[in-house]
């Protein structure tokens, strides 16, 4: 099958679209967590300083430590959508490409 | 003849490292520790067996880029791991806990956040379009020439500059750690990667790095685990110690920069955009989604690597804080009141405290080992862009010829190895806690932006993206040099003429403006044929339909 052949397939257009769906959202959500700590930690790190309840750990240890768990879960997110949702799409299109 | 000038490398390294040790005795700094220099031997003589093993199965091209693609996704994920641990990154972030808190945990956090969108945007195109070099992606529907020659500049830079870092970093640790010259520190450093890269290629830098990332792993999970047995596995009571004890007190809790001007604020998002994007342009990085058979492969190798080094960041955090509480009121540890050989040695002088000359030995034989791992990826990346992206494009014009590539990729090892050897002498007494920044800062406004368009821009055309990548790579040099790390740190002049320390901000902007102004513009016929070409390509890049055959030819 030409690429042009699998293009006009509809699984095709689903891969596109599930990948779409979760791609975007994830790498939006990274970034914009990432930004918003950094721009906090730029124009107003006092707020970072409060602690979270009567101990000294503060808001912005938390955050931070909390910063990398996020970057756990997004890839975990990803990994099981993509094995669970992307990878039978792709595949199917590798089958009907090879069986032509 | 391959076989036997390893083994030539082999009988003469011990002697060269005890000849090394003979000088080291009259004028060491450190006792020498014995414990260390044994466990570091026996790393060598593993790593120079497996090299010798690799050199047997590596015959072609495929073979010494990308170990032939037979490495799984979990060997991988640890591969890369190893690969970008640096010693620089686990001593330096400790010691940056140890002295500031906050802001080690920011700097780490730095290092991670890029991984998520690699394994989102980056991983599954590049192996589903590339074969070696990430410049296989680029130039896929755009013209060979002009972008092999960008895409190999963007990462000889990368390269040199890190690879210049770690030695001078190595060079220093070693003299502390195990008493030896510093010339000879980094020759060893040198040789030992040099030999590992040419004769084993990617299978035996790979399995360095694997090895390098199970004993980093496991030598700062046993400090880690030790540590927070002192204070009953709570976060808090550390804490709580460690404000009790710290100079800064509880400031050690928040940015110690609590009332930032507008400069430094520009340069911390500056670093935030260097590290973020920069993870996803670093050729001895991308290089490794090569040696895995598919798409899916891929991924499971940015999972595990994705686990692996953010557990390592959580470890060096408590490794840090534990420095804090542990090694105070301990004069062996300090002399005028200053930790002996630099807050970087925090880490290790913890591993004494907490476990003698043994897990001190250990630990000094692991952070040799690491940086062994790190400049071996970086100078397969180095050679690899030299031979499979500059001289078979420019010299072989494009004629397939293994043999001669193989060799031409050797040499350049060779070449690279003694470069970097004189480069790591030359810059002894310089500071170069830039350059890894630097690198980081090439890599996003250079080889970031190029890889990232060439997937999913149908509008990039050769000129825009030559023009773009190009005027990125230079703005992030020229203002890294006019900046205040280089023009007042380095060069000694009284003011900055850039004020900012991290210029991503500008040149990483300006390398995404300037290559859609000049795709845009672009309407010559080639452009238009890019352009149709695209669809193809995307097709690929989202199946991984056609991958088996550019694996043949």
């Amino acid at each position: 099958m030409t690429p042009e052949q699998i293009r006009q397939l509809p699984e095709y257009a689903e891969l596109i679209r599930v990948r779409k769906k979760i791609v975007w959202p994830l790498s939006i959500a990274m970034i914009s967590a990432y930004f918003a700590l950094i721009f906090v930690i730029a124009f107003s790190p006092a707020s970072l300083a409060t602690p979270i309840s009567a101990g000294v750990t503060s808001v912005g240890i938390t955050l931070g430590l909390g910063m990398i768990v996020l970057c756990f879960i997004i890839t975990g997110i990803y990994v099981y959508y993509a094995n669970h949702v992307i990878e039978p799409l792709t595949r199917n299109i590798a089958q009907k490409a090879g069986a032509k | 003849m391959k076989i036997k000038s390893l083994l030539c490398g082999l009988a003469s390294l011990p002697s060269l490292f005890f000849t090394a040790l003979a000088c080291a005795d009259e004028g060491a700094k450190t006792p020498v520790n014995t414990t260390a220099i044994i466990m570091f031997l026996l790393f060598v003589l593993v790593t120079l067996g497996i090299t010798y093993w690799a050199a047997r199965r590596t015959k072609t091209t495929a073979d010494f880029y990308a170990a032939g693609g037979g490495i799984t996704g979990f060997q991988n994920g640890l591969a890369i791991a190893g690969d970008y641990m640096s010693a620089a990154s686990f001593l330096g972030i400790a010691g940056l806990v140890y002295t500031s808190g906050f802001d080690g945990l920011i700097y780490a956090i730095g290092f991670l956040v890029g991984w998520p969108l690699v394994l989102l945007l980056i991983a599954e195109p590049l192996r589903n379009l590339g074969k070696y070099t990430f410049a296989d992606v680029a130039s896929f529907r755009l013209q060979q020439k002009p972008i092999r020659i960008l895409a190999a500049s963007g990462s000889l830079v990368t390269v040199i500059f890190y690879l210049i870092a770690q030695l001078v970093g190595a060079g220093k640790l070693i003299e502390v750690l195990f008493g030896l010259p510093y010339e000879s520190a980094v020759i060893i450093v040198g040789v030992l990667m040099t030999l590992y890269v040419t004769f084993g290629g990617m299978l035996a830098t790979t399995w360095v790095q694997l090895i390098k990332a199970v004993l980093l792993l496991s030598g700062a999970s046993l400090i880690a685990f030790l540590v927070m047995s002192n204070f009953g596995f709570s976060f808090e009571n550390m804490f709580a110690e460690a404000v009790k004890i710290h100079s800064k007190a509880s400031a050690i809790m928040a940015p110690i920069a609590q009332k930032p001007d507008a400069v430094s604020a520009v340069s911390a998002i500056s670093l935030g955009i260097a590290l973020m994007f920069g993870t996803a342009g670093l050729p001895h990085i991308l290089m490794r989604f090569f040696t895995v058979k598919d798409a899916v492969q891929a991924r499971r190798s940015v999972f595990y690597a994705t686990g692996f080094i953010g557990y390592f960041y959580v470890l060096t955090f408590i490794i840090g804080f534990g420095a804090i509480v542990l090694l105070a009121g301990n004069s062996h540890y300090f002399s005028d009141g200053k930790l002996i050989g630099g807050t970087n040695m925090a880490a290790i002088h913890l591993a004494h405290a907490l476990g003698g000359d043994l897990l001190l030995g250990f630990i000094s034989a692991v952070a040799f080992a690491t940086i062994l791992a790190v400049v071996s990826g970086l100078t397969l990346a180095g050679s690899s862009a030299i031979s499979h992206d500059l001289y078979s494009t420019l010299v072989l014009k494009g004629e397939r010829n293994e043999k001669k590539e193989i060799r031409a990729s050797r040499i350049a090892t060779i070449c690279l190895g003694i470069i970097a050897v004189l480069l790591g002498i030359v810059f002894e007494k310089q500071n170069v806690a830039y350059m890894v920044g630097l690198a980081f800062c090439v890599a996003a406004s250079a080889n970031f932006p190029i890889l990232l368009l060439s997937m999913y821009w149908r509008k990039l055309t050769t000129r825009g993206a030559v023009i773009g990548g190009a005027i990125g790579l230079l703005t992030a040099l020229v203002l890294v040099v006019l900046g205040p790390t280089v023009w007042v740190d380095a060069f000694h002049y009284e003011k900055a003429i850039f004020p900012f320390k991290n210029p991503a901000i500008f040149s990483v902007s300006i390398a995404f403006i300037s290559i859609w102004l000049f795709s845009s513009l672009d309407k010559s016929a080639s452009a238009k044929a890019e352009e149709a070409a695209f669809d193809a390509q995307f097709v690929r890049s989202q199946t991984g339909i056609g991958i088996s055959e550019a694996a043949e030819h």
